[in-house]
């Protein structure tokens, strides 16, 4: 469907472009971003090709992310990452969509701009101040909780990340429950049917979709944190043991590249692994940000609901 | 509906057509005077072309502090000139004056085999400019021991993670995991640490390392963290942690990183710093006279203030 839309639609855009020369200069400009995206791409591509080549799977499976011996296993790294951002999602999802559907459905009208803008404001905190306050606060609070040594640590960088993607959860689910046709709403209760239960019957299965496709805003953003991450992580290149021990350090895949980038000498196996490891980044939140897209473009509102 | 849209679409692109020629303006206005205002400067007069002239430095987090805080006396004394620095490690020092793309670069280490080659390849010559001398540190937290000794063996060991608990490197210690801080591949303090420490012996680091990206990263590591060691430049040290005394054998003096240790080249660990060109830059140039600056007196001065050591007059040993 999407190809046949594409070939009617170029023509007409071309038709535009000849006819129009101000339009042609907005199409420069929108097409900026593309050529930005693509020239990006290749980029990495061209620079992590030598790590692919000369490493294969090695770069995604192998155990060892050692630079002195120009050892490049990726795996610790990737599986540090992964771990950080699923703990961060196992704690901001009940937590953001409970929210959402507070402001949404309980909050009285007034309130609800107010507090919405309040957890806007979380998103422009910039990272590095919650790096800071995880590193001289956080991290030695949860030290002395747990009794560990450092408190540098994969639960740690969960807890700032949870509450960085806050508000993209926050905004997005809560968005898709607003737009839950105000006469379903009205329909279930004019049944009978208590808030609760019109909540957990009719808005809550209209907004799963949409409350999933935040989950995976959430889980993009999380993954390509930096520097919030290097700060708290505790940056060993190990998996933890047990491997779901949240109490010890990981050394996600983002903090491996900042810190590594500036020193790695061009064109070098070390430099083109880091490439690489960009590349896995970028093509796991491509993933996820498609799937994303494609469960918000297929919103099932208008199906008949069970109460 | 088509007419409609036409008629907005002029107008809009009237609005875009007059914010496009406004930029225009503004840009061709701002190039004029900036072009009228440099050759002003230079037709003034030619011997003082450098002090409105700017240079970039970047490189080690070691010389950093020394290059910002001479950079600052620099320009308060010639007012016009403009001096950049920025970090990223002794590797981005080398790799960023090899590609022209700062004009001094900051290194705590001596450049490798790769770099010389790749600045060969690229037909320039490295100039090397000792600036100051510095010591790296081995410290620990306070709760491991209030005086540590060590020989580079045993350190090397412990980083290695062949000990994995302060018991095992001595009894005496307490008996509890030791936390390893290092820093990244490729940083000066961590290359010059283990061209002392860890090759003599064949040692490698552990994974269990915990990695940080600069000193200060590693001296609140090593403030924070119970039982933990690690290594910084001298000038990082702070009296929250405990420096280590190193002997090179078993048997040789415990040696502490003290002033005269340090410029007699009897502490194991003394390096020089260095500032980096990719040519001998031209006399009279602004990077030459900051180069001197800090070769002065009043440059040597500051590497004191910021904790480091002077050049000696002579070479040591003289």
């Amino acid at each position: 469907m999407e190809t046949r839309s594409f070939k009617k639609g170029l023509p007409k855009l071309f038709m535009h472009l000849r006819s129009q020369p101000i339009e042609f200069v907005l199409f420069l400009c929108a097409s900026f971003s593309v050529v930005i995206l693509l020239l990006m791409l290749l980029f990495v591509v061209m620079e992590g090709s030598l790590a692919f080549t000369r490493l294969g799977t090695q770069l995604i499976l192998g155990q060892m992310w050692k630079t002195n011996s120009d050892l490049y296993g990726g795996f610790p790294l990737i599986y540090g990452s992964l771990m950080v951002v699923s703990g961060a999602l196992l704690i901001s999802i009940p937590l953001g969509i409970c929210t959402s559907i507070f402001i949404a459905e309980i909050l009285p009208f007034q309130l609800r701009d107010p507090i919405k803008s309040v957890i806007e404001l979380l998103a422009s905190i910039p990272s590095v101040i919650y790096g800071f306050i995880g590193v001289t606060f956080l991290a030695p609070l949860i030290a002395s909780i747990f009794g560990l040594q450092s408190g540098a640590t994969a639960f740690t960088a969960s807890l700032i990340l949870a509450i960085m993607v806050l508000p993209t959860i926050v905004g997005v689910s809560g968005e898709t429950i607003s737009a839950v046709p105000i006469e379903y709403k009205e329909a279930a209760l004019a049944l009978g049917a208590s808030k609760w239960q019109t909540i957990r019957n009719v808005i809550l299965p209209l907004s799963k979709s949409g409350m999933l496709a935040s989950v995976m805003l959430g889980f993009g953003r999380a993954i390509g944190e930096t520097v919030a991450v290097l700060m708290v992580a505790g940056n060993v290149a190990m998996v933890p043991t047990p491997p779901w021990n949240y109490l010890a350090p990981v050394y996600p895949v983002t903090a491996v590249i900042a810190m590594q980038m500036g020193e790695a000498a061009v064109g070098s196996l070390e430099y083109s692994a880091l490439f690489g490891l960009g590349l896995i980044l970028f093509i796991i939140t491509f993933a996820v940000n498609t799937i994303a897209d494609v469960i918000v473009r297929r919103r099932p509102v208008g199906r008949s609901v069970q109460l | 509906m088509n007419r409609e849209r036409s008629h907005g679409s002029i107008q809009t692109s009237r609005a875009i057509i007059v914010m496009t020629l406004l930029f225009i303006v503004g840009f061709a206005s701002g190039y004029y005077t900036d072009t009228l205002f440099s050759s002003q400067t230079v037709v003034w007069k030619e011997d003082v072309a450098w002090r409105t002239e700017s240079i970039s430095i970047s490189g080690s987090t070691t010389v950093l502090p020394i290059a910002n805080a001479c950079a600052i006396a620099f320009m308060n004394k010639y007012p016009g000139t403009s001096i950049t620095v920025t970090g990223g490690g002794s590797g981005r020092g080398y790799s960023e004056v090899i590609d022209g793309v700062v004009d001094i670069g900051m290194a705590s280490r001596p450049p490798k085999q790769k770099e010389i080659n790749d600045a060969k390849e690229k037909g320039v010559a490295l100039w090397l400019y000792p600036i100051a001398l510095d010591a790296v540190c081995v410290v620990v937290h306070p709760s491991v021991n209030k005086t540590l000794k060590l020989t580079l063996q045993e350190v090397g060991k412990i980083f290695a993670g062949i000990y994995t608990r302060w018991s095992d490197v001595d009894p005496s210690l307490p008996d509890e995991p030791i936390y390893v801080v290092v820093r990244e591949p490729g940083s000066g303090t961590r290359g010059t640490f283990e061209e002392y420490v860890m090759e003599p012996y064949g040692y490698d680091v552990t994974d269990a390392a915990h990695v940080r990206p600069s000193n200060p990263a590693v001296r609140t590591t090593i403030e924070t963290t119970p039982y933990s060691i690690g290594y910084v430049g001298l000038g990082f040290v702070t009296s929250k942690m405990v420096v280590v005394a190193l002997a090179e054998e078993e048997g040789e003096p415990y040696i502490y990183p003290s002033i005269e240790n340090i410029a007699s080249f009897k502490y194991p660990i003394s390096r020089y710093l260095y500032l980096v060109t990719s040519t001998r830059p031209e006399s009279g140039s602004l990077a030459d006279r900051f180069i001197d600056f800090i070769l002065s007196p009043e440059g040597q001065e500051i590497v004191e203030e910021q904790g480091f050591l002077k050049l000696p007059r002579y070479p040591a040993g003289v």
